[in-house]
């Protein structure tokens, strides 16, 4: 399969730019994979299997373990709106609302798979309440009217 | 009377070297070179300088014991996880003044004669990620971390990007992180000190911890220790939001009031609070009866309260505080890495109880559940998110008992 040997390479490359082979790497192998494939896929596991001798068990051990690594495919830019303490106060509910109205069931990437978004604990935005993080990057304070605008450019 | 001692540099230098240095950088570094790395250890001790990631450990004592392990290889930690819901200081700290934390950092490798430091940052802080490692990036180019480690060997650095876990900030939870595993505490001793990162003797400290370095390297102890209170020394970052009108991070000498906190935050926006939460998720609720507790260690422990990682969120007049106090609930079911049953178990169904409780449902059964989960997940539990997922609850309810809760 094509798209499998090409994940299997960028992998191998992934790995190659690390100083080195030993499991103190895997995560932030495992972040370079998410950000490549916005998962770990099945045969990205089995590739650091062969390149790191982490057993495929072990990295999804790891990967269900960490919020920001996921099994399951996202979307390529992922929306996660803060629902802690500060930012309920501040209307989180309003945007977790717009998300389900214009993007859809949380988790699920979108029809063209542009966008997905969670829910997620304090991001360290409390100053910036309601606060929202898009594609990695602080977004805050969100607006249900951006949510809104993000669906609409995506779906 | 907002001291800016670690905030001196906000808005003011664009982080690099040679302006961190016009502004006085890298001389605590010096400093310590001339001072070798024992006396640096004992100044440390003699300032008083205590952690400021919650537990409040004293510094000196701890790079003390690193640096005098029988084992040579020696590591440090910048515990950037910064996780604690209502907690954004560090973060803020890191914005202002990314060298000022390098350059404690790089002091404390020295220090301990360590021979490489880890940054854990967590992974939502991409920016700050950026920051950081340009710093040690610049400072490793103009020569700065040359004849740092053992025996004048060069101090090397490395980055790790935090999962989205809460519980890697526990420092042995944070060591598996690094090394490629599950974020799953460990039970102490054997202390991190001896054997901590790959088994081998390690520092951990907070990001405001560090902070403090320089400036007692430069200016000495005494100085240092003439802010605060007897017992906790130097300033405190405190981040501050909720109902206040100027969400933002403060910095405050030890031995301020709550209130003044308040004041310079503008709470309540101009409506009485109901309560604060001080000290995060793992912290107490504090009433308007209590609000001129005294901000230091052992004032806060005088009213049964802790200041945690200096993160306060305020509550207007009329907040449902069950409903805050489910949302603590969902937070630490939701973060419990699982390992021991007392806090797995425990945390889901103090959730559970506390949802009913925010929905106006469940009485006198309900609370007596709450208090007995919140003894069993105290006693049982191996670290420290077990040992305090139940203290906000435990406060509510007291208050709730003592007729201090409105509504
Ligand atoms: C559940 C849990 C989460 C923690 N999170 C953090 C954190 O995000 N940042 C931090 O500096 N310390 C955190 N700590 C405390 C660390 O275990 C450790 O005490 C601290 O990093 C030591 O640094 P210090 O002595 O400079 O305070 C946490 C502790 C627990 C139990
Ligand atoms: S107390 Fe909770 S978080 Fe800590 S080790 Fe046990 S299960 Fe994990
Ligand atoms: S509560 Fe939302 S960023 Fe802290």
């Amino acid at each position: 399969m094509e798209l499998e040997a090409s994940i299997r390479a960028r992998v191998r490359e992934i790995i190659a730019s690390r100083p080195g082979k030993d499991r103190a790497q895997l995560l932030e192998v495992l972040h370079e994979v998410q950000g490549a494939f916005q998962s770990v896929p099945r045969v990205a596991a089995e590739e650091i299997e062969r390149e790191m001798g982490v057993p495929v068990t072990d990295t999804y051990g790891v990967v269900t373990f960490y919020d920001l690594l996921t099994d399951k495919p996202t979307g390529r830019t992922v929306l996660r709106i803060c629902e802690d303490v500060t930012c309920h106060l501040h209307g989180s509910s309003e945007l977790v609302a717009a998300a389900e109205r214009s993007l859809g069931p949380e988790g699920e990437p979108s029809a063209d798979g542009s966008i997905s978004w969670t829910r997620c604990a304090c991001l360290g935005l409390c100053d910036q309440a309601p606060a929202a993080h898009l594609g990695g990057e602080p977004l805050a304070p969100c607006t249900p009217a951006f949510v809104e605008k993000a669906g609409a450019r995506h779906v | 009377m907002s001291e800016q001692v670690l905030l001196r540099r906000r808005g003011k230098v664009a982080p690099h070297l040679k302006d961190y240095i016009e502004s006085g950088g890298l001389e605590g570094l010096r400093r310590a070179r001339e001072m070798g790395p024992e006396a640096v250890c004992r100044l440390v001790t003699e300032s008083g300088l205590n952690g400021r990631g919650g537990a409040a450990f004293p510094t000196g004592r701890k790079w003390d014991a690193v640096r005098s392990q029988p084992e040579p290889t020696h590591y440090v930690v910048l515990n950037s996880d910064e996780s604690e819901p209502g907690t954004f200081k560090d973060r803020a700290l890191i914005d202002s003044d990314p060298f000022l934390v390098m350059e404690g950092l790089l002091i404390a490798a020295y220090a301990t004669q360590s021979e490489r430091i880890f940054l854990y940052v967590r992974g939502e802080y991409a920016p700050q990620t950026r920051l950081l490692w340009d710093c040690a990036e610049e400072l490793a180019a103009g020569g700065h971390l040359k004849g740092l480690g053992p025996n004048g060997s060069d101090v090397a650095v490395e980055l790790r990007r935090g999962g989205g876990a809460y519980i890697c900030g526990e420092e042995t939870a944070l060591f598996r992180s690094i090394e490629g595993y599950r974020g799953e505490p460990m039970s102490k001793p054997p202390f991190p000190t001896v054997q901590g990162l790959f088994r081998k003797p390690t520092v951990v400290n907070n990001v405001e911890t560090v902070a403090n370095v320089p400036d007692i390297l430069t200016r000495g102890a005494d100085w240092y220790k003439s802010r605060g209170t007897a017992r906790s020394s130097g300033t405190k970052l405190y981040s501050i939001s909720g109902h206040v009108a100027r969400p933002d991070v403060y910095e405050l000498p030890f031995g301020a009031k709550l209130s003044d906190l308040l004041e310079l935050a503008g709470a309540g926006n101009g409506k009485p609070l109901e309560a604060v939460l001080l000290g995060g998720a793992a912290g107490t609720f504090v009433f308007p009866r209590d609000f001129d507790v005294e901000l230091s260690y052992e004032g806060a422990a005088a009213r049964g309260a802790t200041l945690g990682s200096g993160a306060v969120i305020a509550f207007a007049e009329g907040t449902n505080l069950w409903q805050v106090a489910e949302r603590l609930g969902r937070f630490f079911a939701h973060e419990s890495c699982g390992q021991c049953v007392p806090c797995r178990v425990g945390t889901q169904r103090q959730y559970e109880i506390l949802h009913e409780l925010a929905g106006g449902a469940g009485g006198a059964r309900e609370r007596a559940l709450l208090r007995s989960l919140s003894q069993v997940m105290t006693d049982a539990s191996i670290c420290g998110l077990g040992q305090t997922a139940s203290t906000a609850v435990r406060s509510l309810l007291d208050a709730e008992a003592q007729g201090a809760l409105a509504g």
